[in-house]
């Protein structure tokens, strides 16, 4: 019996999913492809695995024992493969360093060249999504530089240097659109209004954390919220009077030239004082003296480029 | 208020993986092989483990060497196999995996052990006797599958079997197709039949029928019957109609009606000089029991 491991992971999300096109879609294979992987399977296992209908695929009887497996071999082989990358790293002393697409990231990454990093190592920079942690579990990645929101993204597993920590968040808006009061300012008022923020690509957990804040603090919810791929987006659109940027820390220095326009507030300054968080992460049990050298670079030179103010 | 505690760890809890296009293409076997190398130190010696060749555990090697796209092992100067350093810590990796992947096999084994379920199809009008139940006492099976029997009309005959709803299908008059593989079984018995009633005297050949007063009742894929007519034409038989189900057109009391004959067994060859409809198994093409056409085609030679 010869089994394509490729094949089982096809089948696993088949069997799971019960459609070919959503299997095609999430593993990039067209869907004839996917009725071929399943006859290769089959005919290897000399089972029947699926029965096919109008209504959908299911799990035939004796493909519900070999599903169980399966999802044990899928799983092992997945971790199996980024341990082979991670090997294949290590031997050609190459780091994977993931950085966020905030403006702390961008900066960063035009500075990486000034980097120092031990002779013989390789950084190679990655873009990020909100999902930094499972990269960094699954060693898709060794190193992250990522701004985080609360508690977002720590766990015991993973290792964390500060490199810079802001107190509350920013609330900003155009005045030739929106009379707020500054002096008395009250923050469920900003609710009843579109509500602009970073997605979790630019700081993760902060969308998510403000809605539940807002449920838990006031019983209610934005009227709507719309997410930025970055801050200077969310304040042009702010700008254009779209709605109220809402920002993680001390974000104006950060907008630049969109903000320039916009009257702000700093709020929930002592209720949140460490709420936002530009940090270098790594596994807590990061064994490789290249990948922690590359990392502690990293910080030195965040702190050099972002002091704490 | 400690907020940070009530929320949830990160915005999203879906994994990332890969798509197929980033991964390597490893099989069960690669590992298998890869471990015997590593372990005997030579391809010779894991062939010998593996119950294989030299060429053949070589080559599965390199196939393994290309997808994970580094070396694996560096000759000696005493021609043994030394396995590199990324060989060396591939090895550390592969427990979890390894072990995975033998209850995987073990399950299969015993899942083929217990006797997989085989799927029996076949129209109503087969399991009245004769033809269908002759051909089941010959069929030796049980030693590797436990059979069921199913009723599917002859309609949907062919989605039933590429949806695997059923795995064989018995039939008249099945028309070869090229996604299902056909095994003959012998031809079916001829019975007369006059103004609805069994005739007793039979015309000897096809060329006694009288031209143009007889009628074959059509039965599985259309083209069957066609065929059949042609080659009682080749016959002598001169004339002739298609009965089809539910048409307004019917033979006269005094024209004869040819029906195939489900009752009696099939007949191997075509002896008596009489072309009939063919009693047929049918099967989806590469069959995930691979040993099932061969036992198929064993009995219809019988």
């Amino acid at each position: 019996m010869d089994i394509d491991l490729n094949c089982l992971l096809v089948f696993r999300h088949l069997a799971q999913s019960g459609s070919f096109t959503e299997t095609g879609k999430r593993w990039n294979v067209s869907q004839p492809a996917v009725s071929v992987m399943i006859g290769r399977l089959e005919s290897a296992a000399g089972l029947i695995l699926l029965e096919r209908s109008n209504a959908g695929t299911k799990l035939a009887a004796d493909g519900v024992l070999f599903l169980e497996h399966a999802n044990e071999v899928c799983e092992a082989y997945l971790a199996f493969i980024d341990g082979m990358h991670t090997i294949g790293r290590r031997l050609d002393r190459q780091v994977l360093v993931g950085i966020d697409s905030s403006w702390f990231g961008s900066v960063l990454k035009q500075k990486f060249p000034t980097l120092i990093s031990p002779s013989g190592v390789t950084p190679i920079i990655r873009e990020i999504s909100g999902i930094w942690r499972e990269m960094l579990q699954t060693t898709q990645l060794d190193v992250i530089l990522a701004s985080r929101f609360l508690h977002a993204g720590l766990s015991s597993d993973i290792q964390e240097a500060v490199i810079r920590k802001e107190r509350g968040i920013t609330v900003a808006w155009n005045p030739a659109f929106h009379s707020f009061d500054e002096a008395n300012f009250s923050f469920p008022e900003i609710l009843r209004n579109s509500v602009l923020m970073p997605d979790p690509g630019v700081v993760s957990n902060f969308a998510t954390s403000l809605k539940v804040w807002c449920e838990q603090a006031y019983g209610i919810q934005p009227t709507n919220t719309v997410e930025f791929s970055s801050e200077a987006d969310a304040a042009a659109a702010a700008n254009a009077g779209l709605g109220v940027l809402i920002a993680p820390g001390d974000a104006m220095p950060r907008l630049g030239k969109c903000g320039e326009s916009l009257t702000h507030v700093r709020t929930f300054e002592f209720l949140l004082p460490e709420s936002f968080t530009l940090g270098v992460y790594c596994r807590s049990d990061e064994t490789s003296r290249d990948v922690l050298a590359v990392a502690a670079s990293i910080v030195k030179l965040g702190r050099k480029l972002f002091p704490q103010v | 208020m400690k907020i940070g505690y009530l929320l949830p760890m990160n915005e999203v809890t879906k994994k990332i993986h890969p798509d197929i296009q980033q991964l390597p293409s490893l099989t069960l076997r690669q590992m298998e092989v890869f471990f015997a190398v590593c372990r005997e130190g030579s391809y010779a010696n894991a062939a010998l483990e593996l119950r294989s060749t030299r060429p053949n555990i070589k080559r599965v090697c390199e196939d393994f060497q290309k997808a994970v796209g580094r070396p694996l092992f560096e000759e000696r100067p005493d021609r043994t196999l030394q396995p590199t350093t990324f060989a060396n810590e591939l090895l550390t990796q592969t427990g979890t995996l390894s072990r995975s992947l033998r209850h995987l096999t073990e399950s299969v084994r015993s899942l083929h052990e217990k006797g997989r379920i085989l799927r029996f199809a076949a129209a109503g009008e087969l399991f009245k006797g004769g033809l269908f139940t002759d051909f089941l006492a010959r069929l030796r099976i049980s030693d590797a599958f436990r059979p069921c029997f199913l009723r599917i009309e002859a309609n949907r005959y062919r989605i039933a079997l590429l949806n695997a709803e059923c795995d064989v299908y018995f039939g008249a008059g099945i028309v070869a197709s090229n996604r299902l593989e056909l095994v003959d079984l012998g031809g079916i018995p001829w019975t007369f039949k006059q103004g609805g009633s069994v005739l007793t005297k039979i015309p000897s050949k096809p060329a006694d029928m009288a031209s143009g007063k007889w009628w074959i009742a059509e039965t599985g894929d259309p083209p069957a019957s066609e065929s059949i007519l042609q080659a009682l034409h080749l016959a002598g038989a001169s004339g002739g109609r298609i009965l089809k189900e539910n048409s307004a057109d019917q033979p006269a009391n005094d024209e004869i009606v040819l029906h195939h004959d489900i009752t009696s067994p099939p007949q191997p060859g075509r002896r008596d000089g009489w072309p009939s409809f063919r009693f047929s198994a049918v099967l989806k093409k590469q069959h995930p029991y691979s040993e099932l056409m061969a036992r198929l085609t064993g009995v219809a030679l019988a």
